[in-house]
């Protein structure tokens, strides 16, 4: 009972570090760390508007805008290192080892796949496998409140609690959404034996604090964390701004130029256009195509 | 040489991979200190400790989704499914994660998962642990699906289906599971997956069939030749994907005649899929009507269970009207 008592306790804050006093005191992150994290949101946003932009004009069929969540998905990847595995939500543009949000060398990022809630075994599958090995890597998954709506999110914290995997399962509840999959999602990690903490979501230096200590305590062998990304009182500024105006910079002095985005969409669109789909079905020749036709 | 049921042969294929590559590991319901409830992993926990031989929570969903992890990882998982009725709660991770990775991935990640299922009724186990849904995933692009018949097969086709770099779906006949015996190399050695096999010779029709309906078409063929003079040519499929699709054509070339035997329900079986490919393949080559003998489309009846498996006196009569049509 001791125990539950101090994991509720400990989960009635949600970490904030922006507007805060002791950051207003410069007691928190390195400026030049900050600076990175910054560039990387104003990075995401531009690319972002870009590919909404590719949307409208016909030339992309689905892409789901991430304009308002710079701070929740940069936060995340640099609260990771290098031999992380990162399962981000269905609407990031991903490749293999990189992502539109972090340049992290060797962060394993796995694309995403429509069935949201399926991700969160697969995250826990490679938090397992790193543990089988005795090796250090920490997996975390992202997603939507929605998704704790559905039974593999129960199937992947109950695996995760009963063999205690370092796996982070990394939830987003922006406001206005909160009530579909009800209150206190963070809560929840409770009944499953482990720990969840909750983060303001619009502020990427409290996102970064909060993953690192959960990995940190995933590398340590303690375990699986559930967070909970909250996003508080709607306001106009957007998170890209609202760090900027913390650190004293412009916005405008850290955007890529024209050519620069262009060059950043044509990566991102490049991935899958060439390829045959009939080559990919299997590793050699689909032999449905080959033998069985 | 050692003579061996299947059980045993699976169990020895395992031992022998896990001996030989340490990423491959067994996960799923009771596989570790149990053994298995067919005893395929028995002795595994007791070789290879429980971080390979691992007890997961009981929801096939986690397990093969766990195991997709594993292999994202590097690992080689080969997660059993304690009986392939059980397989549909882990359908949506099969059908859309699993099938699928290197597909939406473009060739980045592949998935070696080999998902061990006893499957097929035949053993009074009722309608929730005798049905066989290997059509399902048949139908599925991105799934191998592997259906041994007998313990040489069944470890030859495990290993390769271990080694294979895509998704297996490994179906094993449990009503032969202990009376299929046979002489089996104690050693490593692979059967690729694709091949059928002639298992007997004939000349006026062709016998399509895998798993445990293989031993019955096979003793129907036998008895029909030694009792009436008709001569049937057997084949094992061994693999419903990949397909050998030319034994199976040159076959039924030579005949003009086939008789697909599996015990699924009939609407839509892996045997219309045979059916229709034969007909595509040997039109011109055929004497007589393809003939599928199936199970009915029913729920897998506990009662009556031996009135809707294809006996081999109904595959007698389906041999013998084809080759008389």
């Amino acid at each position: 009972m001791g125990v539950l008592l101090s994991l509720v306790e400990q989960m009635k804050d949600t970490v904030q570090i922006l507007d805060t006093a002791s950051y207003l005191k410069g007691r928190t992150v390195a400026q030049s760390t900050q600076m990175k994290i910054l560039r990387q949101m104003v990075r995401m946003s531009q690319v972002d508007q870009a590919l909404r932009l590719e949307l409208d004009r016909g030339k992309l069929t689905y892409f789901l805008s991430q304009a308002g969540n710079e701070a929740f998905h940069v936060g995340v990847a640099f609260g990771l290192k290098g031999g992380d595995w990162l399962f981000p939500m269905s609407t990031l543009p991903t490749r293999r080892g990189h992502n539109m949000t972090a340049d992290i060398p060797g962060l394993n990022v796995v694309q995403a796949s429509s069935p949201g809630a399926s991700r969160l075994v697969h995250a826990n599958g490679t938090a397992w496998a790193a543990k089988l090995a005795g090796e250090k890597a920490v997996s975390c998954v992202t997603f939507g409140e929605s998704i704790a709506n559905q039974d593999n999110f129960h199937v992947a914290l109950n695996f995760a609690g009963v063999h205690q995997t370092p796996a982070l399962f990394v939830c987003m509840t922006p406001g206005g959404y909160k009530d579909t999959a009800g209150e206190d999602i963070a809560g929840r990690a409770i009944a499953y034996g482990f720990s969840g903490m909750r983060v303001d979501g619009t502020d990427p230096l409290a996102v970064q604090k909060v993953i690192g200590e959960a990995a940190r305590k995933a590398r340590g062998g303690k375990g699986p964390t559930l967070i909970e990304a909250v996003w508080p009182e709607k306001t106009d500024e957007s998170p890209v701004e609202r760090f900027a105006r913390n650190l004293k910079v412009s916005v405008e002095d850290l955007e890529m130029t024209e050519e620069e985005v262009e060059g950043q969409v044509k990566l991102a669109l490049s991935r899958f256009g060439n390829a045959d789909p009939k080559d990919c079905v299997f590793g050699e020749d689909d032999p449905r195509m080959s033998k069985g036709s | 040489m050692a003579d061996m049921n299947i059980i045993q042969a699976v169990n020895n294929a395992l031992s022998l991979e896990m001996a030989r590559d340490e990423k491959v590991v067994v996960l799923g319901e009771d596989v570790g200190k149990f053994g298995g409830v067919f005893r395929a992993t028995a002795g595994l926990y007791e070789s290879y400790g429980a971080d390979r031989v691992i007890d997961t929570p009981l929801a096939e969903g986690g397990i093969i989704g766990s195991a997709i992890g594993m292999a994202l990882y590097g690992l080689r998982p080969v997660p059993e499914i304690q009986f392939a009725d059980f397989i549909f709660p882990a359908f949506d991770q099969i059908v859309n994660e699993l099938a699928k990775f290197r597909y939406r991935t473009g060739g980045d990640f592949t998935c070696p998962v080999t998902i061990r299922t006893p499957f097929g009724g035949g053993i009074r186990g009722g309608l929730y642990h005798s049905q066989s849904p290997e059509a399902l995933f048949a139908h599925t692009p991105g799934l191998k699906v592997v259906i041994p018949s007998n313990p040489y097969d069944a470890k030859g086709l495990l290993l390769s289906a271990i080694r294979d770099e895509d998704p297996v779906i490994f179906f094993e006949p449990k009503r032969v599971y202990r009376a299929a015996r046979g002489e089996v190399p104690e050693g490593e050695y692979t059967i690729p997956l694709g091949e059928a096999a002639i298992v007997k010779e004939g000349s006026e029709c062709t016998v399509l069939s895998y798993g445990a309906m293989l031993h019955t078409a096979k003793e129907a063929a036998d008895k029909l030749e030694a009792e009436e003079g008709f001569s049937a040519e057997v084949i094992d499929l061994r693999s419903l994907v990949p397909l050998d699709i030319e034994t199976i054509a040159e076959s039924v070339t030579k005949t003009g005649r086939c008789v697909v035997v599996v015990e699924a329900p009939r609407t839509c079986s892996f045997a219309s899929e045979l059916v229709t490919l034969v007909q595509e393949h040997c039109f011109l080559s055929l004497e007589a009507p393809v003939r599928r003998l199936t199970g009915f489309d029913t729920p897998f009846p506990h009662t009556l269970e031996h009135e809707y498996l294809p006996s081999v006196g109904r595959t007698m009569t389906a041999i013998r009207e084809t080759i008389t049509f």
